[in-house]
């Protein structure tokens, strides 16, 4: 091959080709080189002023990245390793790891076997028994005691939840003062002095906040606190109340009594309102199984279920003829409904409805 | 011309070729190295606060299993003894021992002893104890000859390929029922036969596959499932 001051030109073997390659340059270049180095063309390994010219010219952005020390390439490269070896984690020795037994182990806690405890849940004033499993003594999961006959077994969506009210971080686990933890004993000193100055006065200056209840124990004891301080007063809040049913049963009945239904025997139910099958209705896990019981069609006597309600409701979508209504208007709607069944004389005509 | 030397050729085949034997070897390695009792801790006693004898409280006191682990017939944690249960001997034998220092003073302060786990299996592993004892596995089938150990340790690697090395054939270890807690149990042989309801057993493996249809072991398929385990 033709050869010029040792160098070879390209026009000689491609006669084409204008370039120059300096095939000394890329011997040494190569000679040199340590690691692993990537070429595409003789010419860029050569790295003549030439090349880098048409590099910058043909490709701006191509040029600079050459030097770029984390290329998206390599951006790239790196994060698919990462991610293919990330399964490598469980390749490790496992840690020692403790085990604490108890001091003194309570004799009914089998360790890895859950305990029942029974228990109610309450809204309100109205309470849904239960039995809580918990493992070593921590409640897991809440199930409804079926021997009781307020549920039969059953709980509703409220009942479930409560056990995230155990585990709520906002829970208060201490007593504390103006926002610092103080002991029981503080408490107690504390307000020792406030309820002795009361006595004088026979609790005029004494106020009880509570929201509504049911327990004959704590009723027992605060009508013993009463007795103590006969002119305290006993204030008791609740949000969402029965408030109405009970006036409204106190206009029927002249007393404030509860009504319990026994939807078993029913075989027409007549709803105005009244969403007895939803959880926060008082017994409705109760009420619920004894209308389920009702509804078999096979069964020859399946029981029918009018509602007239305003806000639709898991009631009003079991209903087998529901009636849209707005609340207000209840009332009118079951005054003339009272005259076909035979309750009241009267036209028992329905006025327009809004 | 070229800018290799033609020994290049030689180079990079033998290196290709090489390379194969080369990652199997080192595969090899390591996973020699991940059974070795460097990463089970098998046969390796570990740190614990108190140098609890097993040989001497069963081999030389004759304490079963199940005075300390309790709950290992009716429950997935064999459980191990709260202080109160060393107490109730070392209230009255050894009581000034500078050995038994940390059990003492735990029992005072109410504060629980923290031992190191010994038999322990990943999180990820859900190991029910008592279904085990029921079927008739015994306790050193698992646990090794715990009561000639001085110190505690773990006889075996509890990796799960030597739980499968059970689970696909029961018939290799039970033993019946009421063996179970025996440390000395020796396989039937030849000249050493079990007998189990009248029937004269010679061979583990005979013994073995009547105890699956006696005590209603389930089929191989089930417990090599990888729900049973894997929850």
């Amino acid at each position: 091959m033709p050869e010029q001051n040792g160098k070879l030109h390209r026009e000689e073997i491609c006669p084409d080709k204008k370039s120059t390659l300096d095939l000394e340059t890329v011997r040494a270049r190569v000679a040199e080189t340590k690691g692993p180095e990537f070429w595409r063309s003789l010419e860029e390994l050569a790295g003549s002023e030439e090349f880098r010219e048409m590099m910058h010219r043909e490709f701006p952005k191509g040029a600079s990245e050459w030097i770029d020390p984390v290329s998206r390439r390599g951006f790239m490269k790196l994060m698919g390793a990462s991610l293919a070896l990330a399964g490598m984690t469980a390749c490790t020795k496992q840690p020692l790891e403790p085990i604490v037994p108890y001091v003194r182990q309570p004799e009914e806690v089998i360790p890895g076997r859950p305990l029942f405890y029974a228990t109610a849940f309450t809204l309100g004033a109205y309470a849904i028994p239960l039995l809580v499993e918990s493992h070593l003594y921590r409640p897991t999961k809440i199930e409804g005691n079926d021997q009781h006959p307020a549920s039969v077994g059953g709980t509703d969506v409220f009942a479930q939840a409560s056990i995230l009210g155990m585990y709520d971080p906002d829970r208060a686990q201490t007593i504390s003062y103006l926002g610092e933890i103080r002991t029981w004993g503080n408490f107690v000193e504390a307000i020792r002095g406030p309820l002795n100055s009361q006595k004088a006065v026979q609790g005029a200056g004494l106020r009880i906040l509570t929201r509504s209840f049911s327990s004959p124990t704590l009723a027992d004891q605060l009508r013993s606190l009463l007795q103590l301080y006969p002119q305290a007063k006993w204030h008791v809040y609740e949000p969402i109340n029965r408030d109405n049913v009970l006036a409204g049963a106190q206009m029927a009945f002249s007393q404030a009594v509860e009504t319990r239904y026994d939807l078993e025997k029913a075989d027409v139910i007549l709803s105005l309102d009244a969403d007895f099958l939803s959880a926060g209705f008082p017994g409705n896990v109760r009420y619920i199984r004894d209308f389920a019981k009702r509804r078999d069609p096979d069964s020859g006597n399946m029981s029918r279920l009018y509602v007239a309600e305003g806000t639709p409701s898991a009631t009003g979508a079991k209903a087998d003829h529901r009636l849209p209504v707005s609340a207000s208007f209840v009332e009118t709607f079951a005054r003339a409904l009272a005259v076909p069944l035979g309750i009241t004389a009267g036209t028992g005509e329905l006025p327009m409805r809004f | 011309m070229q800018i290799f030397h033609r020994s290049t050729n030689t180079i990079s085949r033998a290196t290709i070729y090489g390379a194969v034997f080369l990652i199997a070897a080192l595969l090899w390695a390591v996973l020699e190295l991940q059974r070795s009792p460097y990463i089970t801790y098998a046969k390796v006693v570990r740190p614990q606060p108190v140098p609890f004898s097993h040989q001497h409280h069963v081999a030389g006191l004759g304490i079963d299993c199940r005075y300390c682990h309790t709950s290992v017939e009716n429950s997935s944690f064999a459980g191990i003894p709260p202080t109160k249960t060393c107490m109730n001997c070392h209230s009255q034998i050894w009581t000034g021992a500078p050995l038994l220092e940390p059990v003492r003073e735990s029992f005072r302060s109410g504060k629980s002893l923290v031992w190191t786990r010994v038999n322990d299996l990943p999180d990820f592993v859900y190991f029910n104890h008592s279904i085990h004892i029921n079927k008739g596995v015994g306790c050193n089938t698992c646990h090794g000859p715990v009561d000639r150990m001085p110190l505690m340790f773990n006889y075996a690697s509890l990796q799960m390929e030597w739980c499968l090395d059970c689970h696909r054939d029961p018939a290799k270890y039970l033993r019946p029922r009421d063996q179970v807690f025996n440390m000395r149990y020796q396989e039937p042989s030849t000249f050493m036969p079990i007998v189990v309801e009248g029937k004269q057993y010679t061979d583990q493996l005979s013994l073995g596959s009547d105890l699956v249809k006696k005590y209603n072991l389930r089929t191989v398929a089930d417990i090599t499932s990888c729900s049973t385990c894997h929850r």
